[in-house]
């Protein structure tokens, strides 16, 4: 039996059968069957909202030789030129997001992030009455942010730094001005080129200033 | 600081120092107050008012500020549903600012008026898509604001009559268009002060 369509063909390459020309009529029976599951099992595992790229495809960079860099070359630079001590280049732009109450976007040297801030508004269902703000922070790496594409499902490390942002903004914002709501932040990651944690603070920063909420201070993140 | 023509010329993010707390200044809006100093808590310009023999010191960038609801602020809502105990609202102002998200809000029967609580008939005190003017009891409870209208300057401001025609407020109980009267809880809102030429 010669499957016609090619896309049945893509799906039973992992699937070892024979068929045998005396047993076509078994052949119909036990074919979609086994076709179905091999597909079941794709399905569960497949990501259908996106367009993937074939199987078993990974970027050339990993096939590449590791070369051993230190912080420092020879003559006391970093590898892009600039000295220890001195800063990359930053660019800021407030109001980029127009649904949003307030939004900005950040470039720190190639690290660009893009911050919205929504609120303060109805706390959403499940949470506790509070007569303080609740700030709800959430970091979204973008799958091209990084050399080796990242999965969009968040995994421990953006956890870690959506964590940590809401906490550094719950230090910041005045909660007692804003009693049972809640502040929703929302930071994409476009490229991730070192140092994504601290622009996304001073992202926040930017984007709760545009929002007109109320402050302590001015917040923004550095590494040291 | 000066306070006669020089309002408004200083510029100032969150966290910057503004001036002493003394007995003569007190910290207005966008402003707080910490270590006998107060600083600025928004990003605009400061502006400096003179109230009695006290002096204000706000921030403000002429947008409006943020502000939820609390105890005692007169509210701006829509009546979304309306039940024989309570009418639920969508309140979308508090005094003049906007709210970026609508919250909800009930009024309950025994607070739509001051006089025959009992008797109240919530379908002719509000319909759904009416605009009505009240006032924050409490924060109620985790979904809702409590509200009141009960008051001469609370109640329905903007309606209209099951054919869609504009009503106009005609007692304080009825509402009229070119087609039909209709029963609404009516707010005697004052107009605004105009100057006599």
């Amino acid at each position: 039996m010669r499957c016609s369509s090619s896309s049945i063909s893509y799906f039973a390459t992992n699937v070892p059968y024979t068929v045998d020309r005396t047993h076509e009529s078994w052949a119909l029976v036990l074919v979609p069957l086994i076709l179905m599951s091999s597909i079941l099992i794709r399905m569960a595992s497949r990501d259908l909202r996106r367009i993937i790229g074939p199987e078993k495809c990974m970027p050339y960079t990993v096939f590449q030789e590791k070369v051993e860099m230190s912080f420092l070359g020879h003559d006391g630079m970093r590898r892009d030129g600039r000295s220890a001590i001195d800063p990359r280049q930053v660019f800021m732009s407030v109001g980029i997001i127009s649904q949003a109450k307030g939004s900005s976007y950040l470039e720190v040297g190639n690290t660009k992030v893009c911050c919205g801030v929504y609120g303060p508004k109805d706390i959403q269902r499940g949470s506790d009455f509070k007569m303080t703000c609740q700030v709800f922070c959430e970091v979204k790496m973008a799958p091209f942010s990084c050399i080796v594409r990242k999965n969009p499902q968040p995994d421990k490390r953006v956890k870690e730094m959506s964590r940590q942002i809401k906490e550094a903004l719950e230090s910041v914002i005045v909660l007692e001005k804003f009693p049972k709501s809640q502040i929703d932040v929302f930071i994409t990651v476009i490229e991730d080129d070192g140092g994504a944690l601290s622009a996304c603070i001073t992202a926040a920063g930017l984007a709760l200033c545009q929002a007109n909420i109320d402050v302590y201070d001015f917040i923004i993140g550095a590494s040291v | 600081m000066t306070t006669k023509s020089g309002n408004g010329h200083i510029t100032c993010v969150p966290g910057q120092r503004l001036c002493e707390a003394t007995s003569n200044h007190i910290a207005g809006e966008g402003t707080y107050t910490f270590n006998k100093y107060i600083y600025s808590s928004l990003a605009g310009q400061v502006i400096v008012t003179t109230k009695g023999d006290l002096q204000v010191v706000k921030v403000t960038l002429g947008r409006q500020g943020t502000v939820m609801p609390e105890a005692g602020s007169v509210v701006t809502c829509r009546v979304l549903e309306v039940n024989p105990n309570q009418a639920r609202v969508s309140i979308l102002c508090v005094g003049p600012n906007k709210l970026h998200t609508p919250v909800l809000g009930t009024v309950r029967k025994l607070n739509v008026r001051e006089h025959q609580v009992d008797l109240v008939e919530m379908y002719n005190c509000f319909r759904p898509d009416d605009i009505i003017i009240a006032i924050v009891l409490s924060l109620g409870d985790i979904r809702n604001y409590e509200l009141s209208t009960a008051g001469p300057g609370y109640g329905v401001v903007t309606a209209y009559c099951e054919d869609g025609h504009p009503l106009v407020p005609t007692s304080w109980t009825t509402m009229r268009c070119k087609c039909r009267t209709e029963k609404r809880k009516v707010a005697r809102v004052m107009p605004p002060k105009m100057s006599i030429v």
